[in-house]
């Protein structure tokens, strides 16, 4: 076990450096740099604009630099923890993703917990009730899941809420929480704040999840250990709980890694339109502005996430399914 | 309360009512528009325009005189104007601006046009509240220059708090940054005290400032509302002599500019914004909500005068396409072959009405028949007008021939990030000129490729929208070769800098002789000795006709909670006059 888990680790920080180096090249791909949107975005608010303005941002920005030369600096601090400092927002990186980052846990984990929550019973369910009116239903909801885009599931549940009940969805608290300290008030404000995310979010894994869990399960039902347990008179939920649905869980257990990261991206666009104070909205702004610190920072931390989800993933599939350890040892 | 005021405050005469204290004023910010709280809160420089856009008044400058050549300029601040922290607004502040910052090469701020060339300008103190602009060469405009928004960047550092900064006066200024893990002084004096653009000028509570309203909690890339408080030392009164401003506060709810903003107006919970939450397309579902709302909406009269302007290049490289995009009649003939009442009725959903690039119908400069010249659509005329051009032959697919014998055919960048309105309206254009037997290639790009390539004059064809329909006079470079987006003739514009720079092309008699006049117009002391020039520069546009138009620019509007008084039915809408800036928000207030 502790072989496997230093194995992956020493992958791990191989395909970290890989995944900063080809991040940092995309970054880098459109035209111009920092400093040309910056003066582009204040000649667009109708201000005159001094020519020598690009020279001298550049020049204390040190965007003329060669890339490499920029990327070694960059990944330098970056292994010292430091992942450098916002030229859009003049504040340290550390500073932003620290602020964002609990808020984006909290949603995205969540939202993860939710999806799991529903959709695996219900995955179950239309399994073993193939064909059945309850199945049907799951899978038509599923599929409507499957099919609208989540950003326009979060426009019509903002729109519905506005007409409907007067509410305006958007934000993760009220104004007068806004630094305050903890109370219940403050909690059932954000309790308030936090369905909209969540479902929104939830929705659009969730149907993939029922979808992708029934699929397995009805795999495994018919096998002859299903028959075999079933003969030696196990009771159907038991049996069910204990060995066909732990077969299933596999494959949902091997993508936990990359879950989180597509969480996170995917759930940048509902963050914009829902107005969440997360890591998406920061990303968005990194690259739109060609902050590359601000972008790499975030990209970094998804980096991290991926791996860390990738590592969990490993070890709950060694743990869960007898064949990863016949074949890791 | 009046050791708290100057001597001679500046009275405010209320849009409609005396006003009632207290209150906060709810709106809704988009992160990173620091646009948006220059023209609320920080428009105040030296003069400020009237609600009019007409008068030049007295801001915090109390008087100035001018001599007669207009190169000697000696100002009057008002006695006793007091910065946030209590302490006095002198020429001491006015200096520090000039000596340390705009003419000082580091500095990383811009310049505006009345210090372009930093060394022209010199200034003698002669006491705390009188000093003297001394000018290289004469400007006529330089209040006028003054009175704009970016007039306020003199009047926006306060020397003892910002000094502490600058290598000048802090000889540690550099060691101290690079202690706060900055690159050196500028880069900590931009994040202690910066220029009035952008929104870092925002993000310090402890810098001094002489507006209505002080920040208490910035508006943070990562903060959910951002709050203003009142500044108690504002220099302001009403006619009945009560210090402004009349709210407490101003509730900025920040956003990433998604509907949440929109749905917050219309949900009756910003009381009053024009930015961000009223595009077009969403007045019918403002008036259709405004009762539930408690809210009305405001006409604003856009400086802008056209949805979108197209200029041929005609310093463009290639000399076959030069030569062609070089005579009138072509202009005009692609002009008579654009049916803009489609793209009027397809685009702008039948909202709009024919106008090339002129002043609008608001404005002292407006012309009739310059504004509506060749706006018909008459394809045969355009056709037989191009035949006469030597371009009557045509390819197999009934494009135009060259001289050279290549399909006549032209290149157009733009780019569908801010204006997806542009890349439609070039596809109808593409079309419509198709029947004239011209081919318009329309590429997609990245905005900062657009403007790459029209500094650089790699561009055949440009397309933008249209500045200096009100101010004709501050931005008329669709007008005349003014600055690089007059995308017609930049190397023109090149040439009038520096006639032996690289990439600069000597241009045509009519456009140096609109140049001569402008240059004599900036020498002009007096509104009325400019206003003729200018309609002569614009009746040699109206004959030369460089840029085409397509419709004059609709009104926007502003969305204003019943409940907010002082706010006038119809206001201008432009970035040099910052609405809603001249309005003076500190004289808006609220009923329960």
């Amino acid at each position: 076990m502790i072989g496997y888990i230093l194995r992956r680790v020493c992958a791990m920080a191989l395909t970290f450096w890989a995944m900063t180096f080809v991040a940092f090249l995309i970054m880098e791909l459109p035209p111009g740099d920092f400093a040309t949107t910056r003066v582009s975005e204040v000649s667009a608010a109708g201000a005159k604009i001094d020519p020598a303005m690009v020279e001298r941002l550049r020049e204390m920005y040190h965007l003329d630099a060669p890339l490499l030369e920029r990327y070694a600096v960059w990944f330098g601090g970056v292994l010292r923890g430091d992942l450098g400092y916002s030229l859009a927002y003049n504040t340290p990186v550390n500073q932003l993703v620290a602020s964002q980052l609990p808020n984006t846990l909290l949603v995205e984990g969540l939202t993860l917990l939710f999806m799991y929550a529903v959709a695996i019973p219900i995955g179950i369910y239309s399994a073993v009730r193939q064909y059945s009116a309850g199945d049907y239903v799951a899978s038509i909801i599923g599929f409507i899941g499957v099919a609208v885009p989540s950003f326009l599931f979060a426009l019509l549940l903002m729109w519905v809420a506005y007409s409907s009940f007067g509410v305006v969805l958007g934000g993760l608290q009220s104004q007068e929480y806004q630094g305050a300290a903890w109370s219940w008030g403050k909690f059932s404000d954000l309790a308030a704040h936090l369905w909209a995310p969540i479902l929104v979010g939830g929705a659009a894994g969730m149907a993939s999840l029922i979808r992708v869990t029934r699929a397995n399960l009805l795999d495994e039902l018919d096998k002859p250990y299903v028959t075999t347990a079933r003969a030696k008179g196990l009771p159907e939920w038991r049996l069910l709980l204990k060995y066909p649905v732990r077969m299933a869980m596999s494959p949902l257990v091997s993508s936990i890694g990359w879950l989180l990261p597509s969480l996170i991206s995917s759930a940048t666009v509902v963050a914009i339109v829902l107005n969440m104070p997360t890591l998406g909205p920061l990303l968005l702004t990194g690259l739109l502005v060609q902050d590359m610190f601000l972008a790499g920072g975030v990209l970094v931390v998804m980096a991290i996430l991926t791996l860390i989800g990738t590592l969990i993933s490993d070890v709950v599939l060694f743990w869960l399914d007898p064949r990863v350890r016949v074949s890791a040892a | 309360m009046a050791d708290r005021l100057p001597a001679n405050p500046r009275v405010i005469t209320p849009v409609e009512s005396i006003g009632t204290y207290g209150g906060d004023l709810n709106l809704a910010l988009r992160r990173g528009d620091g646009t948006h709280l220059l023209r609320l809160v920080g428009y105040e420089g030296l003069f400020s325009w009237d609600l009019g856009w007409k008068e030049m008044l007295p801001n915090l400058a109390e008087s100035y005189e001018v001599n007669e050549d207009a190169t000697e300029y000696t100002f009057t601040l008002r006695k006793g104007v007091k910065w946030s922290d209590g302490s006095p607004f002198t020429t001491a502040d006015i200096a520090f601006a000039y000596n340390d910052l705009l003419k000082n090469p580091d500095w990383l701020g811009a310049r505006p046009d009345y210090i372009a060339v930093p060394d022209d300008t010199t200034i003698e103190v002669v006491d705390d509240f009188t000093y003297k602009v001394k000018l290289a060469k004469p400007n006529g405009l330089y209040i006028f220059q003054l009175t704009n928004v970016d007039g306020t960047q003199l009047a926006l550092f306060n020397k003892a708090y910002c000094s502490q900064f600058h290598p000048t006066y802090n000889p540690n200024a550099n060691a101290d940054a690079v202690a706060a893990g900055l690159a050196d002084w500028r880069a900590l004096f931009e994040q202690k005290c910066a220029e009035m653009g952008g929104e870092q000028r925002w993000m310090n509570p402890e810098r001094p400032v002489l507006e209505a309203w002080m920040v208490e909690t910035p508006p943070t890339a990562t903060a959910e509302f951002s709050i203003f408080t009142r500044n108690p030392y504002y220099f302001k009164v009403d006619t009945e002599g009560n210090q402004l401003p009349y709210l407490d506060r101003l509730n900025f709810a920040m956003s990433n500019a998604g509907p949440d903003m929109i749905l917050r107006a219309m949900n009756g919970q910003v009381d009053f914004q024009d930015r961000n939450i009223n595009p077009a397309s969403q007045k019918p579902l403002y008036l259709e909500n405004a009762e539930k709302g408690g809210y009305h909406l405001v006409d604003e009269v856009p400086s802008n005068m056209n949805v979108m302007l197209v200029m041929f290049n005609q310093t463009v490289s290639d000399p076959v396409l030069q030569e062609i995009f070089s005579k009138k009649d072509f202009r005009v003939a692609m002009s008579l072959a654009t049916d803009r009442q489609e793209i009027i009725d397809t685009v702008y959903v039948g909202q709009g009405q024919f106008h090339q690039a002129a002043p609008r119908p608001e404005s002292k400069f407006y012309d009739e028949s310059l504004a509506t010249q060749f706006t018909e659509y008459d394809l045969d005329k355009a056709n037989s007008m191009l035949d006469a051009l030597g371009l009557e032959k045509r390819d197999g697919e009934g494009y135009r021939l060259r001289s050279d014998g290549k399909r006549l055919s032209i290149n157009v960048e733009t780019f569908d990030t801010a204006r997806p309105d542009w890349v439609d309206n070039l596809e109808l254009l593409k079309a419509q000129w198709q029947k004239a037997g011209v081919e318009l290639l329309v590429k997609v790009v990245d905005r900062n490729l657009v403007d790459e390539h029209r500094r650089a004059n790699l561009h055949e064809m440009h397309v933008w929208g249209g500045d200096g329909g009100l101010d004709v006079v501050a931005a008329p470079h669709y007008y005349m070769v003014a600055s690089d987006e007059s995308a017609f003739g930049v190397p023109w514009y090149y040439w009038f800098n520096d006639n032996a720079a690289p990439g600069a092309v000597e241009p045509p008699d009519s456009v140096k002789k609109q140049r001569e006049l402008y240059d004599q117009l900036v020498q002009t002391p007096t509104t009325e000795g400019q206003d003729a020039l200018m309609k002569q520069i614009l009746e040699i546009s109206k004959d030369d006709f460089y840029v085409m138009g397509i419709s004059l620019t609709g009104k926007g509007y502003a969305v204003v909670k019943n409940n907010v008084h002082n706010v006038p039915p119809s206001q201008p809408a432009a970035y040099t006059y910052p609405t809603p800036g001249p309005m003076q928000m500190a004289q808006i207030w609220k009923s329960e």
